[in-house]
């Protein structure tokens, strides 16, 4: 089973427990309008924001559609550089070159900055098994590991965490009571990451981009522990997926104007770090040993067909926090890794439908995700053509697809559409009792009431 | 066939849709005064102290390293790793003083990587004021892992 799948049920069943969490409800609308806000905020004093999205679009799809000579390039550019790259084609490849290159360093401790990838190829397991300790270090992911926990949203993992649940897991980690003040938190968290950072022997990162002309590995963060990770340990291991790539600094500089409003609503992160090999002779710091992971674990299925778009994702989060399911389902509801409208596309897309059957499903198709989307991919659309998929594959329920069957039979016939609507007026106080109606109705709300005459009728 | 190889064999079998070129914004040649003022505005806006001359009169736990280049789009100042530029410099101490020369500062990041060209040093890094973190609350916290204060020292 991969960190992607999702048991039959369990988008139903999470997102109704994260419903029923006031705090966590609080934190998801808090944290979700503020980012949302910020973003907004962000576009003023950028001009035409409108062909910036369109010249991020092209410049993404445009690489996409000459992927294979991108990641050539990027290879041979990092290898003349000095670094070392592998072409992981399973999670499987990925994990076991990664465990190898520890091993062969001796390392029993291992670093690591936010990877969206790392979770999803199961690293950390997969290190512990190889007896290296693996030590998040981004803060809301350092609190989620201390808690036992998987990231709730790509850019702000933590989001459901309370200042007094932090001060119980950085007591307990640390040994020594810290009061739940955010400046005594974070300094406890600098305190008892810094130690990790001086003693590892690994550092490993995941990848915003790369870029295939200077062979470079772009990181964004805003705390810095990017460039602690990728400056401290004698070896430094990035994790590549292998969309990621950019053809050369130009367009690298167009997507990080976006990628930082999108996310967070800055102009740009605080720290923008580009990796280019190990360090170099008479430098005193930086990794002696550099490597870059490629990663495919099933990001081929998509590379035909009308699903390709999704590829050119920057994993910015701004299609999260404009929607209204994730609002209220929260992250952790649609997969362990993935969340929101990309998470629902990518994740049925990578692990296929039958193993995320409900995604597709977890949209109100608004089309909010779209409209914020700064490389403009139609997700809803694809949240919709997923769902055909559903049907055409057998994946859809048998009920499912019987009333829709038998809803399509009705109704594509005129004497027959008639004789509904006309029997509409007589079923609706029947309509709380079964079905949405009574899912509706429960909440306390009524349902809408038919006009007394039929429009076709009045026009008569 | 090597792995590079059966890695990007489904890819290469996939082929080429044709997508157009996208036009990328031109570069700015904008210098002089109006850009210090807007390099100002912005590094002040994302946290960091700006000096103008004088270095700031700090005591402690304090490193000090020359910029590369600064933005005025965002405030940036840019850091190179090189032999007399450990990038532990800017990292570990709680304050960061950069030196920056008023003629290194450019618009912005297309500008930068023009500048740069396509022989980038081994670590390459675009700082924007001080490390910080939302992670808590939602709450803004500086000096979570980086530097807590910036000072950027203009020179003439």
């Amino acid at each position: 089973m991969s960190a992607l799948d999702q048991p039959p049920g369990a988008f139903r069943a999470r997102a109704r427990d994260a419903l029923a969490a006031k705090r966590m409800q609080a934190a998801l609308d808090s944290s979700t309008f503020r980012l949302y806000d910020h973003r907004l905020a962000a576009w003023d004093g950028l001009g035409d924001v409108e062909a910036l999205r369109e010249t991020a679009r092209r410049i993404r799809e445009r690489t996409i559609a000459r992927l294979d000579d991108h990641l050539e390039a990027f290879a041979d550019a990092v290898e003349a550089r000095g670094g070392n790259v592998f072409f992981a084609r399973t999670a499987e490849e990925a994990r076991a070159y990664v465990v190898d290159v520890c091993t062969r360093a001796g390392a029993r401790l291992a670093v690591k900055s936010k990877s969206m990838l790392s979770e999803e190829i199961g690293l950390n397991t997969a290190l512990e098994a190889a007896g290296v300790r693996a030590v998040e270090t981004d803060l809301g992911e350092y609190l989620l590991q201390l808690a036992g926990r998987r990231p709730a949203h790509i850019v702000a993992p933590a989001i459901e965490l309370t200042k007094e649940d932090c001060a119980e897991l950085l007591s307990r980690a640390g040994g020594v009571a810290v009061e739940p003040e955010l400046e005594a938190l974070t300094a406890a968290a600098r305190r008892q990451l810094r130690e990790a950072f001086q003693t590892a022997d690994v550092g490993i990162t995941g990848a915003n981009f790369a870029v295939a002309e200077t062979g470079s590995i772009c990181l964004v963060t805003n705390e810095g522990n990017g460039r602690l990770v990728s400056s401290l340990p004698r070896v430094c291991i990035s994790l590549l997926g292998m969309e990621r790539v950019v053809p050369t600094t130009a367009e690298l500089a167009v997507l990080l104007q976006l990628l930082a409003r999108s996310g967070t609503g800055q102009p740009l992160t605080v720290y923008t770090t580009l990796l280019t090999g190990p360090r170099r002779d008479g430098e005193e710091d930086g990794p002696e040993e550099s490597h870059v992971v490629i990663i495919d674990n099933d990001r081929t299925n998509l590379v035909r067909g009308r699903y390709r778009t999704m590829l050119s994702c920057i994993r910015c989060g701004a299609c999260l926090n404009v929607c209204p399911v994730y609002r209220k389902a929260g992250g952790n509801a649609y997969s362990d890794v993935y969340s929101g409208p990309m998470g629902a596309v990518l994740v049925p897309l990578l692990a296929g439908l039958a193993q995320a059957p409900a995604l597709p499903h977890a949209s109100s198709l608004c089309g909010a995700c779209t409209e914020a989307c700064p490389v403009k991919i139609p997700l809803h659309e694809l949240l919709l053509d997923l769902r055909r998929d559903l049907v055409a594959e057998g994946v859809a329920s048998r009920r499912e697809r019987l009333a829709f069957a038998l809803w399509s039979l009705v109704w594509s016939r005129p004497w027959s559409y008639r004789l509904t609507t006309r029997a509409a007026r007589l079923g609706q106080r029947f309509g709380a009792v079964a079905g949405p109606g009574r899912v509706w109705a429960r909440a306390g709300r009524a349902l809408p009431r038919l006009a007394r005459r039929r429009y076709r009728d009045r026009r008569r | 066939m090597s792995t590079r190889e059966e890695f990007l064999a489904p890819i290469r079998a996939a082929g080429r849709p044709e997508v157009p070129e996208p036009e990328l914004p031109p570069l700015r040649t904008g210098r002089g005064a109006a850009l210090v003022e807007r390099f100002v505005a912005a590094a002040e806006a994302s946290g960091a102290h700006v000096h103008r001359g004088a270095p700031p009169d700090l005591a402690g736990d304090v490193g000090v390293s020359r910029a590369l280049y600064g933005l005025a789009d965002t405030g940036s100042v840019v850091l190179a790793a090189a032999p007399d530029e450990p990038r532990a410099r800017s990292l570990l101490p709680w304050t960061h003083v950069a030196l920056l020369r008023i003629e290194d500062i450019l618009p912005g990041l297309a500008e930068l990587f023009a500048e740069l060209g396509p022989e980038l040093p081994s670590a390459l890094a675009i700082v924007t004021g001080p490390s910080r973190s939302a992670d808590i609350e939602q709450r803004l916290a500086v000096g979570v892992h980086g530097p807590g204060e910036v000072h950027v020292v203009l020179e003439t």
